[in-house]
C-alpha cells in the first residue's frame, strides 16, 4: 500500500496559516483557490507544465494517519460546518468537504461520466462550447487512467446488494458503480477519509504531484478577495484561519499572479467574487446553484445489513433518471448511503424512547437515497449564494412545486424497491411518518406526507453552479473556457461552472473539465504541456 | 435582533397561556443549582447552557441504558458518577462542534440557549410550578414534542438544532455503540494492507 503520499507534505512545500507565520507577499504564475476536484487536477497539470503554482485551501491538511474512521473527528476536521451545513431556511442539509483535497477526501468514490443528455442541454440552452461527449471523451480517458477509475469488481455490501435485488425484482435497471480506488480494502469509511490511501482523491494523487513539481500549499487560509485593477485581476488577498476554521486575521498575505484560478466549489467560488464586489452586470453571479436534492428512506430487514461496512456506494439505478425526458417531470438517480451512528442518529428526528428504539435496529437498516436532477426545468432554477454580515456565504434554495413532486415520486420508488427487496418495515425520512409494514400502507402514507420544508428531510452532497458557463453573458458568469466574462486573468474551474446539475455524482465531470480547461490555460500562459496531455 | 425578538414573543405568549404573569414573576426570582463540575475548557457553552443540556440530554436519549451512558470514558459505574461523567462528555462534544460553526449559526445558538436558560425557557421546559431542574422527564419530553410538531418554523428549527447537537454527540461515543449493534471501525494494521 502506498503510504508515501503522506511524505510529500513538508514544511518546505506546505504552510498552515493557523500556526505558521504568513508571508506578506508571494508571487506566482497561477494561484489556485481550493484544493478539491477542480483545484487538484488543475494544480497537477499547471505545475507539470513548468508553471509556478500556489494552492490555497481554507480547511486543514489531514492525511491518512489522521483518518481514524470516527465520525466525531472526521466531521469536525474534514467537513464544512461539521457536516451540518444548511440552506438559508435550514430546509436542506449539505454534506461538503473542507480540508486539503476538498470533497474528494471524503466522498464515496462514485465516478460517472457526464450524461450525454446533460451535455446536449448545456449546448442547446447555454451555448456551452466544446463539451460534447466526443470532445470530452479523451479527457475522461485521461482522468480515469490517472485516478484508477473502473467499475467495482468486489461483490457489493449488503446495503448495495439490496438495491440491486429490489430493482431486479421490479424489472428496473441497475448497474455497478465505477470507483476511483487502488488497493481498496472494502472498509466502508470513505466518508471519513481513507485511512489506507486507497481512494485516489486529490489528497493522494494530484496535490502530491503538484508539490513534487514545485507547487506550494497554504492550508487554513481563506481567499478573502481578488485584487482588481479595473478589469484586470492581479492576485488575491489571503486571511489566516484558526484551528477551529474561523478567520483569525484578515488580509495577511497578498498573492500576485498572472492568473487567479477559482476552485472553491459552488458556494465558495461565488462567495469570493461577491466579497470582491466583482462586476456582475447581468446579476448572474451566485445564481442557478443546484444541489441534486435528496430524499432518503430507511428499511428494516430481517437479516443484519451493517450498512456501515464495505464500499459505501457500488450499485445504482437510473431507471427514473430521465423518466419524463430531459426537462419534464424531474428524474432521479437511486443509490444508497453508508450508515454510521452519528449521521444516522441525527437523521432519525425523534427523541426519547422512540428514538432509542429506532436506533436499537441500527445494524438491520438498509437505506436508499434518490438524488434529483435539478436545473433542467422551468420550475427548477436553483438557489442563490449571498453573503451574511460576516462575509460568509449562505445559500438560499427553495424547493419548487416540481421538485416536491419529484421528491415524493422518488420516495415512492425507493419504498417500493425496499419492499421488493424484502423489507419488514420502512421509515421515510420525514417528521410525520410512522414505521410501515406493507407497501400499500407505506404508499398511502407517502402520498399524504406534507410537502413542507423542515418536515420533509432533504439532503444534498453535490453543490453545483453559481458561476455558470456559457456564451451569453446575460445567462452565465464565465465562458466555456472558464474565463470570467468581465474580468481578465480570472478563471473558474470547479463544479460552479455547471449550467445545471448533472444527474450523476459530480467528481468525474469536474476532474475532466478541469483537465481540459487547465491544459488550455497552460497554452495561454506559454507553459510546456506534458506529452500525455498534449496529444489530447 | 429581529429573530431574537420573534422567538421571545412566541415564548411569552406560551408562558402567559401556561401560567400567566404570576408564574413569570415566580420564575424570574428562582435560582438554579450549578452545573456539574467539569475541567474542560468550554469555548461556547456557559454554565447556564450546560444546566439546560443536563436536563435535555437524558430526555433526548431516554432508554439508552445507564450502563451505556456511564461507560463513556470507562468510568466505574456508581450512582454519583454516572450522570456527571457521561453528560459532561456529551456537552464537551457539543461545545467542540459549535465552535466550528459559522459565526451566524453561533449567534443563533447563543439566542436559543439564552432563551432556554431564561425564566421563560425554564417555564417552557418544565411546564410546571417548579424549578425545571426538578421537572419530570415526561414534561420535558412533551415540551420537546410540541416544538418538534409546531407549526412555527423557528420552534421546529430550534428542536432540530438541539436534536442534531445532542443526539449526534451521544452517538459519537464508542460506549453507546454496543447498544445499537455497531462494532465500530475495523481494526487495521499496516501489515494487513
Amino acid at each position: 500500500m502506498n503510504y508515501s503520499a503522506n511524505d510529500f507534505f513538508s514544511k518546505d512545500n506546505s504552510q498552515d496559516y493557523s500556526v505558521d507565520l504568513p508571508e506578506k507577499q508571494i508571487d506566482c504564475d497561477v494561484v489556485i483557490i481550493g484544493s478539491g476536484a477542480g483545484g487538484g487536477i488543475s494544480a497537477e497539470i499547471l505545475s507539470r507544465s513548468g508553471l509556478k503554482v500556489i494552492i490555497v485551501e481554507e480547511g486543514p491538511l489531514r492525511t491518512a494517519k489522521d483518518f481514524k474512521m470516527q465520525e466525531k473527528i472526521a466531521y469536525a476536521d474534514l467537513y464544512q460546518e461539521v457536516a451540518g451545513r444548511q440552506t438559508l431556511d435550514k430546509g436542506i442539509q449539505i454534506l461538503q468537504g473542507r480540508s486539503v483535497g476538498g470533497s474528494t477526501t471524503v466522498n464515496w468514490t462514485s465516478s460517472f461520466r457526464t450524461p450525454q443528455q446533460t451535455l446536449k442541454f448545456w449546448q442547446s440552452e447555454f451555448s456551452v462550447d466544446g463539451f460534447t461527449r466526443e470532445k470530452l471523451s479523451p479527457w475522461f480517458d485521461w482522468v480515469e487512467k490517472r485516478l484508477n477509475i473502473s467499475p467495482w469488481t468486489i461483490p457489493p455490501n449488503r446495503n448495495n446488494q439490496l438495491l440491486a435485488d429490489g430493482a431486479k425484482k421490479l424489472g428496473w435497471s441497475s448497474a455497478v458503480i465505477p470507483r476511483n480506488v487502488k488497493g481498496c480494502a472494502n472498509l466502508g469509511y470513505c466518508g471519513m477519509g481513507c485511512p489506507i490511501n486507497a481512494k485516489q482523491s486529490m489528497l493522494v494523487t494530484t496535490i502530491p504531484t503538484a508539490l513534487k513539481n514545485g507547487a506550494r500549499l497554504i492550508s487554513r487560509a481563506r481567499a478573502e478577495s481578488i485584487i482588481m485593477d479595473k478589469d484586470q485581476v492581479k492576485g488575491v488577498w489571503l486571511s489566516a484561519m484558526n484551528e477551529h476554521g474561523q478567520v483569525k486575521q484578515k488580509n495577511v498575505t497578498k498573492i500576485t499572479a498572472k492568473r487567479v484560478l477559482l476552485s472553491a466549489g459552488a458556494i465558495g467560488s461565488p462567495a469570493i467574487l461577491l466579497r470582491s464586489s466583482a462586476p456582475d452586470p447581468h446579476k448572474t453571479l451566485g445564481k442557478r446553484t443546484f444541489l441534486h436534492p435528496v430524499s432518503a428512506i430507511v428499511a428494516k430487514m430481517a437479516e443484519k445489513v451493517e450498512a456501515f461496512s464495505g464500499a459505501p456506494q457500488s450499485i445504482y439505478s437510473d431507471e427514473f433518471l430521465w423518466r419524463d425526458g430531459v426537462s419534464g417531470e424531474i428524474g432521479y438517480k437511486m443509490e444508497v448511503p453508508p450508515m454510521h451512528p452519528v449521521l444516522s442518529s441525527s437523521l432519525l428526528i425523534k427523541h426519547g424512547q422512540q428514538h432509542t428504539d429506532l436506533m436499537k435496529d441500527f445494524a438491520y437498516y438498509q437505506a436508499n437515497l434518490a438524488l434529483l436532477r435539478d436545473g433542467f426545468n422551468d420550475d427548477s432554477q436553483g438557489g442563490q449564494v449571498s453573503l451574511d454580515s460576516e462575509g460568509y456565504p449562505q445559500l438560499d434554495y427553495k424547493i419548487s412545486a416540481t421538485l416536491w413532486r419529484g421528491l415524493r415520486q422518488a420516495m415512492l420508488s425507493m419504498c417500493e424497491l425496499q419492499f421488493a427487496a424484502g423489507a419488514k418495515q420502512v421509515l421515510p425520512l420525514h417528521l410525520d411518518v410512522t414505521l410501515q409494514s406493507s407497501w400499500l400502507q407505506a404508499k398511502s402514507m407517502i402520498e399524504q406526507l406534507p410537502a413542507e420544508k423542515l418536515r420533509w428531510q432533504t439532503l444534498s452532497a453535490h453543490v453545483m453552479g453559481g458561476c455558470g458557463m456559457g456564451k451569453d453573458s446575460k445567462k452565465s458568469v464565465v465562458n466555456s473556457l472558464g474565463q470570467h466574462h468581465q474580468l481578465e486573468n480570472l478563471t473558474v474551474i470547479d463544479g460552479s461552472l455547471f449550467p445545471t446539475s448533472l444527474g450523476v455524482n459530480p467528481q468525474l465531470t469536474i476532474y475532466s473539465i478541469a483537465a481540459k480547461l487547465a491544459s488550455r490555460m497552460v497554452i495561454d500562459l506559454h507553459g510546456q504541456l506534458p506529452g500525455d496531455l498534449l496529444e489530447l | 435582533m429581529k429573530r431574537r425578538s420573534l422567538l421571545k414573543n412566541i415564548v411569552s405568549v406560551s408562558v402567559l397561556s401556561l401560567g400567566g404573569v404570576a408564574a413569570l414573576q415566580y420564575y424570574q426570582q428562582s435560582q438554579l443549582r450549578p452545573a456539574k463540575p467539569d475541567n474542560f475548557d468550554y469555548l461556547f457553552l456557559t454554565e447556564q447552557d450546560r444546566i439546560v443540556l443536563e436536563v435535555l440530554i437524558p430526555v433526548f436519549v431516554a432508554g439508552l441504558s445507564l450502563n451505556d451512558i456511564a461507560s463513556i470514558n470507562k468510568v466505574p459505574i456508581n450512582k454519583a458518577s454516572i450522570n456527571k461523567v457521561s453528560i459532561n462528555k456529551v456537552t464537551q462534544n457539543i461545545d467542540s462542534a459549535i465552535v466550528r460553526l459559522p459565526i451566524r449559526t453561533q449567534v443563533e445558538l447563543r439566542e436559543l440557549f439564552e432563551l432556554l436558560a431564561s425564566a421563560f425557557g425554564r417555564l417552557m421546559l418544565a411546564n410546571v410550578w417548579l424549578n425545571w431542574q426538578s421537572a419530570s422527564a415526561e414534561s420535558v419530553d412533551e415540551f420537546l414534542a410540541e416544538w418538534r410538531d409546531s407549526r412555527i418554523d423557528l420552534l421546529k428549527i430550534a428542536y432540530k438544532g438541539l436534536h442534531k447537537l445532542i443526539v449526534g454527540s451521544v452517538y459519537a461515543e464508542q460506549a453507546v455503540w454496543s447498544a445499537i449493534g455497531y462494532a465500530g471501525p475495523p481494526q487495521i494494521s499496516l501489515s494487513q494492507v
